[in-house]
C-alpha cells in the first residue's frame, strides 16, 4: 500500500520523531510504514491522517498487488 | 478496541535478567562445590530449570521500552516462529536419532519450554536489533 506520509511530512517540516510522539507510536514505527515495510492499522492509520488534516484516502493508496 | 495487549512493566526485563545470572551463578557454585551432593540432585535440577523458565518469562512477556503495533505484531511472530522452530526441532532431532541408528529421544517438558524460552528470546531481540538497523540505514 502507496502512502504520501513522507510527502505530507515534508510538507509540515516535521520529523519522524515529532510525528511518532504526536500519534504515540515509535519512530521505528513511522519509517516501517513510510519505507511500505509495515502497513498500519485503521486506528493508527486514522490517528496520522487525523494528525496531518487529511482523509485516510489521501494518505494511502491501494496499489495492484494489493 | 485497543491495539496494545496486557504486559508486565519493562523493568522486568532488568529483573528478570539478573534472577537469571543469579541462577545461572547458583548453578556453577552448586556443581563446582559438590554442593548438589547434599541434596536430591534431581531436585535441585528441576528447581533450577524451572527458576530459569520463570525468569525467562518474566523477559519475554514484558513490555517493550516502547510498545506498540508494530513491536506487538514482531512479538506475535516471534511466537509462531518459536512453535514452528521447536516443532521442527523435535522432528529433525527424532529423524537424526533414527537415521544414525539410535534410539529416538523424547525430551522432557521441561527442556522443551527452556528451548523454546531461548529461541524465542534469540529471535526477538535480533528481530528487533535487525528492525533498528534497518531503519537508521533508510
Amino acid at each position: 500500500m502507496k502512502n504520501f506520509i513522507k510527502v505530507e511530512r515534508a510538507k509540515l517540516n516535521i520529523t519522524q520523531q515529532e510525528l511518532a510522539n504526536a500519534v504515540q507510536v515509535s519512530r521505528q514505527t513511522i519509517n516501517s510504514i513510510e519505507t511500505q515495510k509495515y502497513v498500519p492499522s485503521t486506528i493508527l492509520s486514522l490517528k496520522i491522517a487525523f494528525f496531518f488534516k487529511v482523509t485516510v484516502e489521501q494518505l494511502f493508496e491501494l496499489e495492484i498487488e494489493d | 478496541m485497543s491495539t496494545t495487549i496486557k504486559l508486565l512493566p519493562n523493568y522486568f526485563k532488568k529483573v528478570g535478567l539478573s534472577l537469571i545470572i543469579i541462577t545461572i551463578i547458583s548453578i556453577v557454585i552448586t556443581k563446582g562445590f559438590h554442593l548438589d551432593d547434599l541434596f536430591n540432585k534431581k531436585i535441585l535440577g528441576t528447581i533450577f530449570l524451572d527458576l530459569l523458565i520463570f525468569f525467562c518469562c518474566m523477559i519475554i512477556f514484558s513490555r517493550d521500552k516502547i510498545e506498540d503495533e508494530m513491536t506487538i505484531l514482531i512479538r506475535l511472530k516471534q511466537f509462531a516462529g518459536t512453535f514452528a522452530g521447536i516443532v521442527a526441532m523435535v522432528i529433525c532431532r527424532n529423524i537424526m536419532d533414527i537415521a544414525t541408528g539410535e534410539n529416538p529421544k523424547n525430551y522432557s517438558a521441561t527442556e522443551l519450554i527452556l528451548f523454546m524460552c531461548f529461541i524465542h528470546l534469540t529471535f526477538h531481540y535480533g528481530n528487533l536489533w535487525n528492525n533498528r538497523k534497518s531503519n537508521n540505514k533508510d
